[in-house]
């Protein structure tokens, strides 16, 4: 039994996730995707956002100042211009399968309806001063 | 076995995409929903049927001025200026709008039309909106 114990210590320091984020990002407050977009040569997958809550929080969320956060999605029952969050499809710090992981968790997200948090980079904007997302919590 | 096999060579000699020229899309002003997807092997096109209840605008989105056959848009899956990674993405947006029955808009070419196995030229879709 304290073989089997100490084998599974063994394990856990071996196989242990880092909880630590990214460098140079920050987790958003709980908020929901609405609406997904790919646009060709855009470079990006672009995420609509919706406050899952009644707070503003989410939406001034711009840890690295970045100048545009809305873009027009033009959907049916919410606030026009949606705030948006973009991942870099081609991410020269992150493995392919760890970008390929990432897009799938999101898709998940959106699909379930799910609140999420995303990482936030806030020492980088895109191309078009949009906010990036590099991570991402599925909530309840 | 034999008709068979004529209705697919005249389908292969019937495929083929207008010359390709610079890149110009647009976004489809109403909203879509997709009916039916068309994947065949040996055709470099995801074709999209969309429902009958679409929108009128989604229905009548046709910057590039395509005959336009069947409800329907072509997704050219051999495009050199869209990444790997970029057009995976498309495909699976795609697949997500179509498997949780989304409402969607595409961004549709407005100087090119798809002639891949039909005698029509066909809209040909560059990229997505999945809608809540």
């Amino acid at each position: 039994m304290k073989l089997l114990v100490a084998a599974a210590v063994l394990l856990f320091l071996e196989t242990g996730l880092s909880t630590a984020a990214l460098a140079g990002s920050a987790w958003s407050p709980p908020i929901r995707v609405v609406a997904i977009q790919v646009a060709e040569n855009s470079g990006v997958l672009r995420l609509g956002m919706r406050r899952s809550i009644e707070l503003t929080a989410p939406f001034i969320f711009n840890p690295a100042s970045c100048v545009s956060l809305e873009v027009d999605f033009n959907l049916t029952g919410f606030d026009v211009p949606t705030h948006y969050f973009d991942v870099q499809l081609s991410d020269s710090e992150r493995s392919v399968a760890e970008q390929r992981q990432l897009l799938i968790e999101i898709y998940a997200a959106f699909a379930t309806g799910r609140n999420v948090s995303l990482l936030v980079r806030d020492d980088l904007c895109t191309t078009s001063n949009g906010r990036v997302a590099a991570g991402i919590q599925i909530l309840n | 076995m034999r008709s068979s096999a004529i209705r697919i060579a005249s389908l292969v000699v019937g495929f083929g995409f207008c010359s390709a020229v610079s890149a110009g899309s647009l976004l489809s002003p109403g909203v879509g929903r997709i009916a039916s997807l068309f994947a065949i092997s040996g055709y470099d096109i995801l074709r999209i049927q969309y429902t009958t209840d679409s929108s009128t605008e989604f229905k009548n989105h046709n910057p590039a001025g395509c005959t336009v056959g069947p409800d329907v848009f072509d997704v050219q899956l051999d495009v050199a200026d869209r990444s790997a990674e970029e057009q995976r993405q498309l495909l699976n947006a795609i697949n997500l709008a179509f498997m949780t029955n989304r409402n969607i808009k595409f961004f549709v070419r407005d100087d090119l039309c798809s002639t891949a196995g039909t005698s029509s030229q066909l809209r040909i879709v560059t990229g997505v909106q999945v809608l809540n």
